[in-house]
């Protein structure tokens, strides 16, 4: 035998079924992204569904615990999401007194201030504590960006107003959806695994639950972490006397969610309210440490026990998918560029295993 | 066609008589047969139903197994070296017979090739499917899982009373063959 016939061709085999399934498979996906693309024009019903998938995600295990204690899966989710409503209510009733005087002291803080007098307090300080940087062209360029910043910063306030209406819809949409998706999930997984061909029937049924399962962790592991660092981040600094505590720690453990980039981008609004209350450029230096040691708690105890290495994403992939995710969807491509990456990233290793042990994937084997 | 229905289905809407052919199906396999009406209901919305075409291959042999099939309707032919010189029929399952059972249990390859002979239908469960329900359902996923164990010791004495029986004649086949050989 030659060694050119020993080598094992290998050619991706397409028939007609699969072809069908193709075709019916991009009719749906298209018939979802016109909907999509449709909706995205207003952003009210693709945020809340992704949100939705999200806190079903949460949920699940919830339900399946009622269900396990003999409750139908209906009475379970309706059992849930009431818990959580009522858990909502509660928390809002008994914080709202000090996140309304958080919001009042800062907006007070804000609306006493203009860019004007908030670039003149800035050029006071770092006159006092950066004497090296008093030069005219230095000083321009500072100012000039600060106020661009300042400027820019006062009016992305004033637009939230207009999108309070989004936000009321999506209050009613996200639990509405969540209710179907954890009610109704497994059907639909279970309808859109009958359209596959019988080839590709145990294969696909493998990657979904590789994807399921990696995905359901990753969201449910980041979200307990992000809960742990809030409540870390908002103690230490209630413990330092640092004001807008409850504010700031929950947005370190919303930040947190973005690798690298979050805890730093959580740790900002501390240290700028921090500087600015107390006049002072050493009022970082607690918040600083704080944070530091927070992260140095996330590092070694919280992370490594909750999420593992689940992904196992290299960390120049994540720099160059937070940059895109980022310029390319906001905020929520900054939340969302990891989870996806993982997907894809599970996918392509399943469909390379799938490759090596399916044979509809190989012919001349 | 089938998603369009689960995404417009009406919620109220009542089951049709292909769900009561499989759940009666379902009562009458070994498997499920110690289960309560609605336990049943349970097992028959986790399973996947697949139609197959004469000739058509359900698994091959070596490939790594999901679940457990059920044939509905029709034929299955359970093959080792399919296609190939060597091709040795093992089995012919009819409509309530099921193949496949040792996927549900372990990550491990299919032994033999299943093949569908004529049109047919089988009702699939799969692996990740019943982990779920033994999740969810305690109770039912012991009454299944030691429904499995019986079976499958069931199997195991079968083999052991037809290796018991290989030895024993094995002797007797040797002899013969001594006899038969020298001069």
């Amino acid at each position: 035998m030659t060694q050119a016939s020993e080598r094992r061709s290998v050619v991706i085999h397409f028939d007609r079924d699969f072809l069908f399934f193709l075709l019916k498979a991009g009719l749906v996906v298209l018939g979802l992204a016109a909907l999509a693309w449709i909706l995205s024009f207003s952003g009210m019903v693709l945020t809340p569904l992704i949100l939705a998938i999200v806190l079903s995600i949460l949920l699940n295990p919830l339900v399946v615990m009622l269900e396990r204690r003999g409750l139908g899966r209906t009475a379970a989710v309706v059992l849930v999401l009431s818990a959580l409503a009522v858990l909502l209510a509660t928390l809002l009733t008994l914080l709202a007194p000090v996140i309304t005087h958080e919001f009042k002291t800062l907006s007070g803080l804000v609306q006493n201030e203009t860019p004007a007098t908030l670039l003149e307090k800035l050029k006071a300080l770092l006159h006092q504590h950066l004497p090296w940087l008093n030069h005219p062209g230095i000083i321009a360029q500072i100012t000039g960006r600060t106020e661009a910043f300042i400027q820019s910063l006062l009016n992305s306030g004033f637009q939230i107003l207009p999108s309070i209406f989004p936000v009321a819809i999506a209050l009613v949409l996200i639990p509405f959806m969540t209710f179907f998706l954890l009610k109704d999930g497994r059907r639909l997984k279970k309808s859109f695994i009958a359209m596959l061909p019988n080839h590709y029937f145990e294969m696909t049924v493998h990657l979904l639950h590789k994807i399921d399962c990696q995905l359901s962790n990753y969201i449910r592991g980041q979200m307990l972490v992000s809960l742990c660092i809030g409540s870390l981040a908002a103690a230490a600094l209630a413990l330092l006397g640092i004001p807008y505590f409850l504010l700031i720690g929950a947005v370190a453990g919303l930040a947190n969610m973005i690798p690298y980039f979050g805890p730093i981008v959580g740790a900002i609004p501390g240290i700028i309210l921090n500087v600015v209350a107390k006049g002072s450029l050493a009022a970082a230096l607690p918040v600083i440490a704080a944070f530091l040691l927070i992260r140095l708690i996330d590092d070694t105890l919280i992370s490594p026990n909750i999420l593992g290495r689940s992904l196992h994403i290299h960390p120049l992939l994540v720099i160059i998918v937070i940059f895109t995710g980022g310029e390319m969807f906001g905020i929520m491509g900054l939340l969302l560029c990891i989870p996806v990456t993982g997907i894809i990233k599970v996918t392509i290793q399943q469909l390379v295993w799938n490759f090596r042990n399916y044979r509809c994937l190989r012919s001349g084997t | 066609m089938s998603t369009i229905h689960s995404l417009w289905g009406n919620v109220f809407k009542g089951r049709n008589n292909v769900d009561h052919d499989a759940s009666r199906l379902l009562q009458e396999i070994p498997l499920f047969s110690g289960l309560r009406k609605g336990e049943l209901r349970e097992i028959e919305r986790l399973v996947h139903r697949r139609l197959y075409k004469d000739g058509e291959v359900i698994f091959w042999e070596g490939e790594p197994g999901v679940g457990i099939y059920i044939v509905q309707q029709g034929e299955v032919g359970i093959y080792k070296e399919y296609a190939k010189a060597g091709q040795k029929e093992l089995a012919r399952l009819h409509a309530g017979d099921f193949f496949g059972e040792m996927a549900l249990l372990e990550d491990d390859c299919r032994s033999a090739t299943a093949v569908a002979l004529g049109e047919i239908c089988l009702l699939g469960l799969i692996h990740p499917d019943l982990f779920d329900l033994i999740d969810r359902k305690p109770q039912l996923g012991v009454k299944l899982l030691s429904s499995l164990a019986n079976m499958l010791a069931r199997r195991l004495r079968l083999t052991n009373q037809d290796l018991q029986r290989l030895f024993q004649d094995a002797p007797a086949a040797a002899k013969h063959r001594d006899g038969k050989t020298s001069p």
